[in-house]
């Protein structure tokens, strides 16, 4: 004869839809014949089994389910928009902080071939970026700042579109197509692609982007403290 | 449209397929919110939340893995997170757990649904959740175990006790099968 615990175990194996090897069925029945505890354990076993088939769970109001297939929806047009605007704002960028490093290079003069052909001194390249350094972020920075402000109108277009409001249309953002390059400009695209995909802080990035041209960085000495060691 | 184009057809941001998703899965994952909760508009912010946070972390799914197990796992997260913001409210009013119940046994069957209801609350939210999940959802022990973390036999041993205090609370009040 099984004792309690296998018998209540037993029946809620039953309700698990699983059934207990080697354990007679009849010899439950016979432990249910004289045990009332067990008796009242199985009578609330299948009392919750009826109660659970009266009382399926509750299903959401039409509204809300009207309102969470809007708001889906508008998720995905919004993550759709936002990769399709963040790409499109980085080829802004780029292109536009290669052009201006281009058009720094040809007006000042660093680049304009000399009367006479003779090969580009690479170092006298370098150190006259290196002297210009400041004007070319100061001139990156407000370029960013610039087009941080032209891409705000496209992102509140964006979320008239999501949001059901009506905006006027905004200026299109300026093409990266328009910006002059120079033939030789494989050097200037991939100075301009690195100020552009950094926008955060672009002075940081901008400054990172030129490193090439500035050097090896000195190391920082280590602090001293003064506290310490003498 | 299976689970495995539905999650591409979202990836590729399809809204269309965004609605689908909430057409085939927000009843479920109201149901469960709605139980855990006991509270319908509560129940609507999670599982709104549910579908916002599925939405916008499923390049991050695996696409061969069935949804509704994710979206129930989603869910029942929240709803913990959400109990226990409730946890640290003041605390409401409510009857000692052993005090003679004096109202009568209920005879419809909307009475009977809402003794069900009244009994769950009753549970600890562990308990509540893995029957809920397994008697309302059809959810195998395994899939909770995955849902919950926890390994099968704690999800046995917590359905098994969340049934039997059940029993208990509904024998104390009178209730018999109809």
């Amino acid at each position: 004869m099984p004792n309690c615990r296998t018998v209540r175990n037993a029946w809620n194996d039953r309700l698990d839809g699983a059934s207990r090897p080697g354990l007679d069925l009849s010899t439950v029945e016979a432990h249910l014949v004289e045990c009332s505890g067990c008796r009242e354990y199985v009578e609330g076993m299948r009392l919750i089994e009826q109660l659970l088939a009266i009382a399926p769970p509750e299903s959401p109001r039409p509204l809300f389910h009207a309102q969470l297939l809007e708001l889906a929806e508008s998720a995905v047009r919004e993550k759709r928009g936002s990769i399709n605007g963040g790409t499109r704002l980085a080829m802004q960028l780029s292109g536009v902080a290669a052009g201006l490093v281009a058009a720094l290079l040809l007006t000042r003069g660093v680049l304009m071939p000399p009367p006479d052909p003779v090969p580009v001194d690479e170092s006298v390249v370098a150190a006259e970026l290196s002297a210009r350094l400041p004007e070319v972020l100061e001139l990156a920075s407000a370029a960013g700042i610039e087009f941080v402000q032209e891409a705000s109108s496209p992102a509140a277009r964006l979320g008239a579109v999501v949001f059901g409001s009506e905006q006027p249309a905004g200026p299109e953002l300026p093409s990266a197509v328009h910006v002059p390059l120079p033939d030789s400009g494989g050097m200037i695209e991939s100075v301009g692609r690195r100020v552009g995909g950094g926008m955060k802080p672009l002075a940081g990035s901008a400054r990172k982007a030129f490193d090439f041209l500035l050097g090896p960085v000195e190391p920082e000495a280590e602090p001293t403290h003064p506290g310490r060691g003498a | 449209m299976d689970d495995r184009a539905l999650v591409d057809a979202i990836r590729s941001g399809d809204p269309a397929a965004a609605r689908a998703l909430v057409e085939r899965f927000d009843a479920v994952v109201f149901g469960l919110c709605v139980r855990m909760l006991r509270h319908r508009q509560d129940a609507e912010d999670v599982t709104q939340e549910t579908f916002l946070r599925a939405l916008r972390g499923i390049r991050g799914f695996d696409g061969d893995r069935p949804l509704r197990p994710w979206l129930l796992g989603i869910a029942a997260n929240r709803c913990r997170t959400s109990l226990s913001r409730r946890g640290r409210r003041p605390a409401t009013i409510e009857a000692p757990e052993e005090a003679v119940d004096h109202r009568p046994a209920p005879s419809s069957g909307d009475d009977l649904a809402a003794e069900l209801q009244s009994a769950l609350e009753r549970l600890r939210p562990d308990y509540r959740l893995v029957f809920t999940l397994f008697h309302e959802q059809a959810m195998p022990y395994e899939e909770i175990a995955q849902v919950l973390g926890r390994p099968v036999g704690t999800v046995k041993t917590w359905l098994h006790r969340a049934r039997g205090e059940l029993a208990e609370h509904l024998a104390r009040r009178g209730i018999r099968c109809p």
